[in-house]
């Protein structure tokens, strides 16, 4: 077992390739476990996608034992929350509980890994919700703009793709296509369970042991993820919406967490996106052109994207567009100054270390760490390597990373003819 | 420590479960509390956890301390506040706080105004130095707040593309026709457009007073130093009495009310609603009891009934929403616009089922679990915390609440709920609002 100085945090491999990190902080009588796997809507094909988020609802609606129902009053009679989840790269399940309750809730969370039920009868009124929430999607514009840029963005990659995936992939979903799915991500190699809280390390050893030691190991198979064509010109969408505001999302292909850019463009990130940052000042301080701007650069599995969102008057959408372009041909060409970056880096080791304040939070990061090969103390390295990264990093990953000539937008905008 | 009993009385079984003893054994030991010379209210909670610290000033004014020709006042004042002091010109204080790793913002509700820090706990000095300055010493520049009421007007578009915030803001205008809460808090296109300068800063200058303020900080300090700190960057602050007109009360409302409207949305959103009293009326924890049976979880009854069982709704939630003034009870859902009518009915007969058959012991227990377990969520921020004590402070009057509030709801029965039901949700206190998608407004025809 590893054992780190900072704070105890525990790392040990199963037998079956089980990752487990455990992290005791007695301060509070509450545990959070995660358990996360490899997959996401990264794993998926257009033609089945949404099936991750669906297994991630479905997940904690039956076991062999226990309905639906059943396992929802266990949750609340021990004052827990038990989710599943499913993003971009990740699959998995989360359980936060009051500490005097481990063995009934971790016995349960084990169950609801290893039997789930996939009860037809409940996938039909889940596959209903599902198909409802894709469909109130249009209502939320921000939402609607970053997906429109994605597909615009992403030609091939699954990333063009959404989590909850399309009212005909969903409705084409069968219980066997969810359980033959889950079998091929959840399997022991492909796991890193992680507890944090109010726990004895051995118990949860002894515990985890006991209620996973059993589970098969199989090979992962990995997706095999087409490769995306290079940029060759401005990719421009537009969809038409009578509405109040025009939004948009104008930005590049970014870059991944092992990169050695990494860094670098989250100190670039927060320095574009926060309050003090020059985009909020020219953008909306002095333009007025929007309330709501964003500035989003996140490294992701393989190479995320760069992005800046506004919400703003349709009269001023080119204005603001231009605006945009400007403020990146300005930071491409300049570079920010050495007290802009210092900031940056300052803001953002801060605020991450605020986000860390509660057991989920932690158990999140640790076990994403582990998952996409940080390593599972990646969280406490963080704040050294964000203060490593020099104003010359950040300006040399702007003036790469920011293609003026070549970039993707997205826009939803009431139709030209619309009077004021 | 935790331990459980049970008494047997009256032939009743008490099932008292307490959850946690906390490690400072009464709430008075963990707050610190005092009002300065120039009648400043300080609340201070020292918890050593994480070197974290929450710095907040609620400011006791909101949107209903406003006249309706100044609707938006609070939150244009709230803007203006970041855009500059005498010391600090544009977002410098957003800069500063960044520069230092910190978050900084505020938001404007009904009865409050609050603005918070959240930062390392050794910058906690530089912090509360920038607060002070923000709540008293704001210039209001005029080509600033020109600039400021554009950014509004946006805010104010993007709210009207929101379907939620276009209902919720219409429920409100439903059940409160005289009191100020009818308004919307971020005013409207009209008013907004035709606030000036010069009542801006008098209503600043009435309002951000240490007579009307709360100054609340929790997290990793020592109580005496950050008292003294306190004390020493507030000391110049003058108090002013002035009169506060009263407010409107809202009169009783006598039938039910339908208001419907349509929007270019694909959903259709529901809310049913009900005025309740105000936060410390002694049947509020009979309200949330019912709000979190009702919907509170996945084993609720109206999820498990409407949305699983009979598949009439997509979502469906429930809230006691109880500011300072007495306040509203409401149910909301998502759904296809033909189930309006039957879903409405269903809901009603869910909500009715509660006062004639009440809650067996195991339903109740879960729902007082839930509750008091929140309050030991809440507990691993110190922003969360921070927040709690203001709106005890600010909204309850009282630091303290949480543990008179908590005996309460420890102490609730079936009967009491059901007793609730039957005082609260009458149909002639009834507010259905709709908001339906424009191409599917035939069904306004069919409904009611």
């Amino acid at each position: 077992m590893e054992k780190k100085e900072k704070a105890d945090v525990f790392k040990t491999v199963l037998d079956n390739g089980i990752r487990l990190i455990v992290k005791e902080n007695r301060s509070l009588p509450i545990v959070s476990i995660q358990a996360s796997f490899l997959g996401g809507f990264r794993f998926e094909k257009e033609n089945q996608n949404g099936i991750s988020q669906f297994m991630a609802v479905m997940v904690t609606k039956g076991t062999k034992n226990h309905s639906s129902l059943e396992i929802a009053r266990k949750v609340e009679s021990m004052a827990g929350s038990l989710n599943g989840f499913s993003g971009y790269n990740s699959f998995g399940l989360t359980f936060t509980f009051l500490s005097q309750h481990f063995e009934e809730a971790f016995s349960l969370f084990t169950e609801v890994i290893k039997q789930p039920s996939f009860d037809s009868e409940e996938m039909e009124k889940r596959r209903r919700v599902i198909l409802a929430a894709i469909q109130q999607q249009e209502d939320d514009l921000g939402r609607m703009v970053f997906k429109l840029f994605r597909k615009t963005l992403f030609q091939k990659h699954p990333y063009r793709m959404d989590t909850l995936g399309t009212l005909d992939s969903i409705q084409k979903l069968t219980q066997k296509n969810l359980k033959e799915y889950y079998q091929r991500i959840v399997v022991p190699q492909n796991m890193v369970l992680t507890v944090v809280g109010d726990v004895d390390l051995n118990q949860v050893v002894d515990s985890v042991k006991k209620g996973f030691g059993d589970l098969k190991g199989r090979d992962v198979v990995g997706p095999s993820i087409p490769e995306e064509p290079s940029f060759q010109k401005i990719r421009r969408s537009e969809i038409y919406k009578a509405k109040e505001q025009a939004h948009f999302v104008l930005g590049f292909l970014g870059t991944t967490f092992q990169h050695k850019d990494r860094y670098a463009m989250e100190v670039l990130e927060a320095a574009l996106s926060s309050q003090g940052g020059r985009l909020f000042h020219q953008l909306r301080d002095q333009e007025s052109l929007a309330y709501a701007l964003a500035f989003t650069a996140k490294p992701n599995l393989d190479p995320g994207y760069i992005g800046v969102y506004m919400g703003t008057h349709p009269a001023k959408l080119e204005k603001a567009i231009d605006g945009v372009l400007m403020e990146l041909r300005k930071v491409k060409e300049e570079g920010l100054r050495e007290e802009e970056v210092e900031r940056a880096k300052k803001y953002l080791i801060g605020n991450f270390e605020i986000g860390l304040q509660t057991n989920g939070a932690q158990a999140n990061q640790i076990s994403l760490d582990e998952l996409y090969g940080l390593g599972f103390d990646h969280y406490q390295k963080y704040p050294q390597e964000i203060r490593k990264v020099s104003r010359e990093d950040v300006n040399r990953v702007a003036k790469e990373y920011f293609d003026l000539e070549v970039y993707a937008i997205a826009i939803i905008r009431p139709p030209v003819e619309k009077k004021e | 420590m935790r331990h459980s009993r049970f008494f047997l009385g009256l032939g009743t079984i008490f099932v008292v479960i307490f959850l946690w003893e906390p490690g400072f054994s009464s709430a008075g030991d963990r707050f610190h509390q005092f009002t300065t010379e120039n009648d400043l209210k300080v609340i201070l909670e020292e918890n050593r956890g994480t070197p974290v610290v929450a710095l907040q000033i609620w400011t006791k004014v909101g949107s209903a301390d406003e006249k309706d020709e100044e609707a938006g006042m609070c939150h244009f004042i709230e803007h203006m506040i970041f855009k500059g002091t005498e010391k600090r010109k544009v977002r410098e204080m957003a800069r500063e706080i960044e520069s230092l790793g910190g978050y900084i913002n505020a938001y404007t509700s009904y009865d409050q105004t609050v603005y918070h820090i959240t930062i390392a706990s050794r910058y906690a000095a530089t912090a509360l130095n920038i607060l002070a300055d923000a709540v008293q010493h704001s210039t209001f520049d005029p080509l600033e707040l020109e600039r400021e009421r554009e950014v509004i007007l946006e805010e104010i578009r993007m709210g009207k593309d929101n379907p939620s915030n276009k209902l919720f803001n219409q429920t409100m205008s439903a059940l409160f026709q005289h009191h100020p809460y009818r308004r919307p808090i971020i005013g409207f296109d009209k008013t907004i457009k035709s606030i000036t300068r010069d009542p801006m800063v008098s209503f600043f200058k009435k309002w951000y007073t240490p007579n009307r303020m709360v100054f609340i900080a929790a997290g990793d300090f020592s109580i005496p130093e950050m008292e003294g700190r306190v004390r020493e960057t507030f000391k110049e602050f003058k108090p002013l009495s002035e009169g506060i007109a009263l407010r409107i009360r809202e009169p009783e409302q006598k039938e039910i009310r339908t208001v419907i409207s349509h929007g270019n949305f694909k959903e259709t959103y529901l809310q049913i609603a009900f005025p309740i009293p105000s936060a410390t009326h002694e049947d509020i924890p009979g309200l949330d009891i019912l709000s979190h049976l009702l919907a509170g979880e996945e084993a609720s009854r109206l999820v498990q009934k409407i949305k699983l069982e009979k598949g009439l709704v997509n979502s469906i939630s429930c809230s006691s929403f109880t500011p300072k003034d007495p306040g509203i009870f409401i149910i909301g859902a998502t759904l296809p616009p033909e189930n309006v009518e039957k879903a409405s009915e269903e809901i009603l007969k869910e909500v009715i089922r509660v006062k004639q058959e009440g809650i067996s012991a195991e339903e109740l227990h879960r729902v007082k679990v839930s509750i008091e377990s929140d309050l030991i969520y809440d507990r691993q921020t110190v922003q969360g915390e921070a927040r709690k004590i203001g709106y005890y402070e600010v909204i309850a009057g009282d630091v303290q609440f949480e543990k008179e509030y908590m005996r309460r709801i420890l102490l609730m029965q079936s009967e009491d709920v059901r007793g609730i039901v039957g005082k609260y949700f009458k149909p002639s206190r009834m507010v259905i609002s709709l908001l339906l998608p424009s191409e599917k407004a035939i069904f306004l025809r069919t409904f009611l």
